[in-house]
């Protein structure tokens, strides 16, 4: 009886192996979250990305330390300018203008991408910078053309970033000409903001900011333009697709926006779909 | 020690996959260099060799990568599984020519990047013919084409 059961239980062994596996995946894909398994993570990842520091050294030149400052220079003059636009659009509201210089005055650092990773849906990339140049867990991520991401993980020297095509960023976003608030998303093949009502004057072209109700990014960071809006089937709500204003891509410097009080990743920017 | 070997080739392959690969990836094409270690792996040494292998590769690759861990388990673990539907145990012909296992990477890779990018995009509305179309056989049909050089360091496995 009990050999006939081991002779069943042994022709289904690759079945049973594959099952097993393929459990423990799904069970390891759910642990995501959980700070022991980030923090091992970080360890390893920390350790072999200077590996992959290495070799990418090798095979990409590195930029002067001139045109690093005037790629710096040009990301701080782009959030200044799309500031000075968004006060132009909010003038007659009289807002305090002690707050004019609220972000701007937060450093930047820069740092290369060394690495792409993660899949049409979870975009990612590794930089060569991390928590001993003071990035931490929730700093947004940016070039001279705009808002590239947020940093999702850190190790002592390197750092994975969230981009925006990232099905789990979802970005509080406003367009400038409009006021209109919405949440950001990548879909796979889209950056859009659904659910803004028809009877919004929506066009081709406006400009996309950051939100003032955003928890993660400061407000008014440049993050693209109306490429286009679509009408739902209903015809009472429709879709805007975004064209954003960095090519991601084929991002090669960024800049970490050193934020001191940064909020918790679990909140509203940042929603995990799992 | 086949796991050792196997072990020592991954880390390589791991540097090339996140540092030079990129240069060669079009659009979100790009080939897995992991993904043919497994399969040749499975290949040699049959689906129960080949799945474990495929998943502790998985897990470490999501691990060093700084993905989502578990993905890439998912996705070698089922490589690994049908790679070794067609190992030596399973069949009579002592090696195996190697168009055939061309085509068994090309089987495996596709499978594997569709099992990768649909779990990755579970939660949203996605076309699952799409995926499978773009996502899983175009990187596919590149990872097999980069296995061609293979070719000239052996002709049967």
């Amino acid at each position: 009886m009990k050999s006939g059961l081991m002779r069943y239980l042994n022709s289904f062994k690759q079945y049973i192996l594959l099952a097993l596996l393929l459990l423990l995946s799904l069970f390891l894909i759910s642990t995501n979250k959980n700070h022991a398994v980030k923090n091992i993570q970080s360890i390893l990842f920390g350790n072999f990305a200077l590996i992959n520091y290495s070799v990418r050294s090798l095979f990409s030149k590195q930029e002067s330390d001139e045109l690093l400052d005037q790629r710096k220079l040009n990301a701080e003059l782009m959030l200044e300018n799309t500031l000075m636009k968004s006060r132009i659009q909010e003038d007659n509201t009289l807002r305090d203008m002690l707050d004019f210089k609220k972000y701007v005055e937060y450093p930047l650092f820069a740092a290369q991408v060394i690495s792409k990773t993660g899949s049409i849906f979870k975009g990612q990339f590794i930089i060569d910078a991390g928590s001993s140049s003071g990035i931490k867990n929730g700093m947004p991520v940016l070039t001279a053309k705009g808002l590239v991401g947020v940093v999702t993980g850190v190790s002592d020297e390197f750092s994975v970033i969230d981009h925006l095509f990232n099905s789990q960023l979802n970005v509080a976003v406003k367009i400038v000409e409009t006021n209109i608030e919405g949440i950001l998303n990548w879909n796979g093949s889209e950056l859009i903001i659904r659910n803004i009502p028809t009877t919004y004057d929506i066009r081709p072209g406006f400009q996309i900011v950051t939100s003032d109700f955003s928890t993660i990014f400061p407000p008014k960071i440049n993050v693209g333009s109306v490429l286009l809006v679509k009408s739902s089937v209903a015809g009472v709500l429709s879709e805007v697709v975004i064209d954003p204003g960095e090519d991601i891509g084929s991002v090669g410097t960024v800049f970490v926006m050193l934020i001191e009080n940064i909020t918790s990743l679990s909140d509203v920017d940042i929603i995990q779909n799992d | 020690m086949k796991f050792v070997y196997t072990l020592i080739i991954f880390f390589v392959l791991v540097v090339v996959q996140l540092t030079i690969i990129p240069f060669f990836s079009i659009s979100y094409f790009r080939p897995d260099l992991i993904s043919i270690l497994v399969s040749v792996f499975a290949i040699r040494f049959g689906s129960i060799m080949g799945m474990s292998n495929g998943f502790v590769l998985g897990l470490l690759f999501d691990l060093i990568s700084g993905g989502i861990i578990g993905l890439s388990s998912f996705s070698k673990t089922v490589n690994g599984f049908i790679a070794g539907q067609f190992s030596r145990e399973k069949r009579e012909e002592e090696s195996v020519n190697f168009m055939k296992v061309i085509l068994i990477i090309l089987l495996c890779s596709s499978l594997d990047n569709f099992f990768y990018t649909y779990l990755s995009g579970s939660s949203l509305n996605v076309n699952v013919f799409e995926i499978l179309l773009l996502y899983g056989l175009m990187p596919g049909l590149y990872t097999s084409l980069l296995a061609l050089p293979l070719f000239l360091i052996k002709e049967r496995i």
